[in-house]
């Protein structure tokens, strides 16, 4: 709301003078063509004066009497009056301004509303609803207007008051709206108050964002002297390159108080942050390495710990850097194996450190088990140490087989099998790598056998159900042919796997036996994957059919030792009847998939 | 005051044309644009609506001195078509 300050007895003779000029106006009438121009300039003077000026100075005067209860409302202590008490002269009275719009203010305005604010100690300028809403707006204009934020900020440099003073207010009324929630009453007023609130702040931050330098330095240095949570009010507002917002907000959560972490039940620093980073989710791989100094500042900085969850995971998506990726991942778990006892969960927190560590290496598990050498890893022992981490809990496990999708995605986008049927031995090397160490790891974790034959059988159907299709969908020079029939591949090591019990036990499957016997067939994830890759490769031409059947272990009752499978392959490619490059072909998939020795040594 | 001038090439009818546009100057100079200008400035009023006003007005007055010098002109150039008239009633061109 603008108002509008006038002395009536000046106002009056202006008044006036208006209707003489009408007056005037009206009189003067000319035809030639030559004035032409003059008469239209005559009537549109004559039209303004009737339509919008004597109109204006009429509802100024006659405001006073019908508006008294206004005028009187904008007592000496009110924030509004702050802008003209300074500039008006004993007898002048104020009113609303009869023309509404956007609030807009002269530098002497703006000059007198920041000593208003200067000297408002205890906060009693703004502890009214309409002189939230107004300030909001005057601050919003102030902020856009170069002249204003100059004026304003040569008197007003008390930012650490001001916006403490909107922390706690934006407390006091969050308290609010959740207690409205909880109650069940919502009438919205809340809710109302709260918007102004934040309508304010962005006021503030669009007055310190555009201002370059002030008395104490530019506005980082503003930003950095003020408290965490309230800088971080100003940055979530202020209009910031992605890059600056990462920086900013990394170093703002970084500085939040963390020993004791504020467990605050209401907001945390991360619900202002986050969202705004999450807008463009390029930044987050930024906001994670400005971050990786203490990862623990992030896991509990957000109450809404979908928000924690999401930068985690954006920031090491499949599009990020490998190394930047790879990178991250390693040090947040390091991070994790040095302080994971400071880790627990908040009360009331759901947030779990593992899982959402999971969340972020599932997309990257075919990497991190076979391609870690090419990483700044400490070899294996680092890349066992983090899978570990990854399968320590049922919780993470289950969200580690959930996202690592992403990298059966990935995988997918390379050629399986080429369009001569012939196999790709880096990608079978990482296929067969991944299982066998996962399943490694969870022996070596004490993980017991029904849950990893859980985690296995999960990551053979994620593997299954997905993989030709995608073969087939990303591969288009597999023709249409290829794509219509990309099931027939996995049927034919589906009917295998059913024939030589390797097929991973169901959820309604509870036969101790039976999960026994899977364990032992699939001892170290490799068994599977030979006949996978020879059902991908018979599918694809690469053998004679019916090839992939006639590897049966059904006779191996007491498991499937690599060495035996390799026997038993070795006499299935002497077969004569198979051409040289069909035994080559099936060389690839045993050496690829039993032994990583050559393999190993492409992927460097 | 109503004005009406038809076009014509006497010299007299143009002097009296140039002679009235002049007088419509005049009487535009007289308008009290300025003086209303003049007395809605910050001794009579502040605030968002009182410096949009206050604008127009202030622009409302260039407008009317423009308009009238316009007219000055016009009027010039009448007289001058009238001299040249009466000293070559013929329209033969000077060699």
């Amino acid at each position: 709301m603008n108002y509008l300050a006038f002395d009536p007895l000046q106002l009056d003779a202006a008044r006036r003078r208006a209707a003489t000029l009408l007056e005037a106006t009206t009189q003067l009438r000319c035809y030639d063509p030559l004035a032409a121009d003059a008469d239209v300039m005559l009537r549109s003077l004559s039209s303004r004066l009737v339509n919008d000026w004597v109109p204006l100075i009429n509802r100024v005067l006659a405001s006073t009497a019908l508006t008294e209860y206004e005028a009187r409302r904008l007592a000496p202590t009110d924030l509004q009056r702050a802008v003209f008490d300074e500039l008006i002269a004993p007898g002048w009275q104020v009113t609303v301004d009869p023309m509404q719009g956007a609030v807009s203010m002269t530098g002497a305005q703006a000059i007198a509303l920041a000593g208003r604010l200067a000297g408002d100690v205890d906060g009693r300028l703004t502890d009214e609803d309409d002189e939230v809403v107004w300030l909001a707006g005057a601050l919003a204009t102030i902020g856009a207007d170069s002249v204003l934020r100059a004026a304003f900020i040569a008197v007003f440099d008390d930012w650490e008051r001001l916006t403490q003073r909107l922390v706690n207010r934006r407390f006091q009324l969050l308290d609010e709206v959740h207690r409205e929630r909880r109650t069940g009453q919502v009438d919205g007023r809340w809710q109302r108050r709260l918007q102004a609130l934040e309508a304010m702040t962005s006021g503030v931050a669009s007055i310190i964002a555009r201002t370059a330098r002030s008395r104490d330095g530019s506005w980082p240095v503003i930003v950095d002297r003020l408290d965490p949570y309230a800088a971080a009010l100003l940055v979530a507002q202020m209009d910031l390159d992605p890059g600056t917002r990462a920086r900013l907000s990394a170093s703002l959560i970084l500085r939040y108080p963390n020993e004791p972490r504020q467990h605050v039940d209401i907001e945390r620093i991360g619900d202002v942050l986050l969202p705004p980073i999450l807008a463009d989710p390029s930044w987050t791989t930024s906001l994670l390495q400005y971050l990786a100094v203490d990862p623990g500042a992030l896991y509990f900085a957000s109450l809404d710990t979908s928000l924690t969850e999401r930068v985690m995971v954006a920031g090491v998506n499949q599009h990020t850097d490998p190394t930047a990726a790879m990178a991250l991942i390693g040090t947040y778990l390091d991070d994790y194996s040095d302080h994971h006892q400071s880790y627990s969960p908040p009360p009331g927190s759901e947030f779990q450190v593992q899982a959402a560590l999971a969340m972020m290496a599932g997309p990257w598990l075919g990497w991190i088990c076979a391609r870690y050498e090419r990483f700044d890893w400490d070899k294996q022992a680092d890349r066992d140490r983090y899978l570990s981490i990854l399968v320590d809990t049922e919780e993470s496990r289950q969200v580690l087989v959930a996202s690592s999708e992403a990298w059966v995605h990935r995988l997918a986008d390379q050629q399986l099998v080429d369009t001569a049927g012939r196999p790709n031995p880096i990608v079978m090397r990482e296929l067969s790598q991944t299982l066998t160490v996962v399943n490694e790891r969870m022996r070596a974790e004490h993980v017991s056998d029904a849950q990893s034959a859980v985690l296995l059988g999960d990551i053979f159907t994620e593997l299954t159900s997905h993989l030709p299709e995608l073969i087939a969908m990303k591969n288009p020079a597999m023709g249409e042919v290829a794509k219509q029939t990309a099931g027939q591949a996995i049927e034919i090591v589906v009917d295998w796997a059913r024939a030589n019990n390797v097929l991973p036990p169901t959820a309604e499957m509870v036969d101790d036996q039976a999960k026994e016997q899977w364990l032992r067939r699939t001892l170290d994830g490799k068994v599977y994957l030979v006949a996978l890759g020879l059902a991908m490769v018979e599918h694809s031409g690469g053998i004679p059919a019916g090839f992939t059947r006639r590897l049966d272990l059904s006779d191996l009752d007491e498991g499937c030792e690599a060495e035996q499978i390799e026997e038993r392959m070795a006499a299935l490619s002497a077969d004569p009847q198979l051409t040289e490059q069909q035994r080559a072909n099936v060389n690839i998939v045993v050496a690829n998939t039993l032994n990583f020795g050559e393999a190993a040594a492409l992927c460097r | 005051m109503v004005l009406q001038f038809d076009v014509s090439d006497d010299p007299i009818v143009l002097r009296q044309q140039a002679a009235e546009l002049r007088d419509l100057a005049a009487s535009i100079d007289a308008l009290p644009v300025l003086l209303l200008a003049r007395a809605l400035d910050e001794r009579a009023w502040i605030g968002p609506s009182a410096s949009r006003c206050r604008q127009e007005v202030q622009d409302a007055a260039r407008r009317t001195a423009n308009a009238a010098d316009d007219l000055r002109f016009h009027a010039e150039r009448l007289l001058a078509q009238a001299e040249m008239i009466e000293n070559n009633p013929l329209g033969v061109s000077p060699t």
